[in-house]
């Protein structure tokens, strides 16, 4: 018998002490709290997120239609299908016309209010899954 | 099912792979801390403590490294913590180790020196005599399957700074057995 042999036969005699019968969930309890504690806390971050950008997607809209009413956007889409003709046939000038009168500002703001809103649904979603219909 | 898959499960938002991993993992960790504080309620709790940080600090688990390597690290980890507040273990041990036990390395190995041991009372006992450090590396050694090179990752230190450890644990279980009980 090689000594490794002879050390870790000993080693397996040595009594394997008995995990007490609670102690998983206990564990799970702990676990269990912990993550509600902190989705409770995303829940509210991510709600007043979602308020916040809720409240200011009419404003938002109401500037980029007022922006896109003021550059012509609107006479550019309306030409599009009156006379579709022309249009096609310097379709190339159009689109640029059409591409400069874009409130590119306006619209960046409202896709990235759209953003917010849309993250802070997800989380508000999975927080509110953990908070009351998760259990360990 | 592997504990990589069940982590990438659990992440993916299966709550039973994390149940499953903790299971798997339950009574070695257990018995690992138990053999480190050698009281039941305090092993009890810093199980407990060990389960919560795996389960917080998950996402930041490394796939390409073991689990069982990351779990009892965190393992030994809570142990040295809980010694250190109850102040339990000098940390200037494991810088000076070599300076405090006067064994030299090339001492014979001890080839039978646990056949001398006839029961696991026995044995439990032996160990409890070791310094924690000497004694987690036989627990991981001969009880928990892990290599020089995991046990090294484990304590953070080089592959032959555990096999010297190995060594001098084996000696000092030599004395031990070797000295008779008193009377």
């Amino acid at each position: 018998m090689t000594m490794t042999k002879s050390i870790t036969e000993n080693f397996s005699r040595l009594k394997t002490q008995e995990v007490p019968h609670d102690l998983f969930g206990k564990i799970m309890v702990k676990i269990a709290a912990k993550q509600r504690r902190r989705a409770l806390w995303s829940f509210v971050f991510s709600g007043v997120v979602f308020l916040v950008t809720l409240g200011s997607v009419v404003p938002v809209v109401a500037d980029v239609h007022a922006s896109m009413t003021q550059s012509g956007t609107y006479q550019f889409i309306s030409l599009m299908f009156s006379n579709f003709s022309q249009v096609a046939s310097s379709w190339q000038d159009f689109l640029f016309s059409l591409l400069e009168s874009l409130p590119i500002f306006g619209i960046a703001i409202f896709l990235a209010v759209m953003a917010f809103l849309l993250t802070s649904l997800r989380f508000i979603s999975r927080d509110f899954k953990i908070l009351f219909y998760r259990h360990y | 099912m592997e504990d990589k898959e069940l982590i990438q499960k659990y992440l993916e938002g299966n709550d039973e792979a994390f149940q499953t991993l903790v299971k798997r993992y339950l009574s070695p960790i257990y018995n690992f801390v138990f053999s480190s504080v050698r009281d039941k309620h305090h092993a009890e709790d810093i199980t407990q403590d060990v389960f919560i940080k795996v389960w917080t600090h998950l996402k930041r688990y490394d796939p390409s490294k073991s689990f069982k390597v990351w779990i009892y690290t965190i393992a030994k980890n809570s142990v040295y913590d809980f010694l250190r507040k109850k102040k339990d273990i000098p940390f200037s041990f494991l810088e000076k180790e070599g300076e405090l036990f006067d064994i030299p390395d090339s001492e014979p190995l001890p080839d039978k020196i646990l056949q001398l041991s006839d029961s696991s009372k026995t044995m439990d006992a032996a160990l409890s005599k070791l310094a924690i450090p000497y004694r987690e590396v036989l627990i991981l050694y001969y009880q928990n399957g892990f290599n020089f090179r995991e046990i090294a990752e484990i304590f953070k230190t080089s592959a032959n700074t555990v096999k010297s450890r190995h060594r001098r644990a084996l000696v000092m279980l030599k004395k031990i057995f070797k000295k008779p009980d008193p009377p």
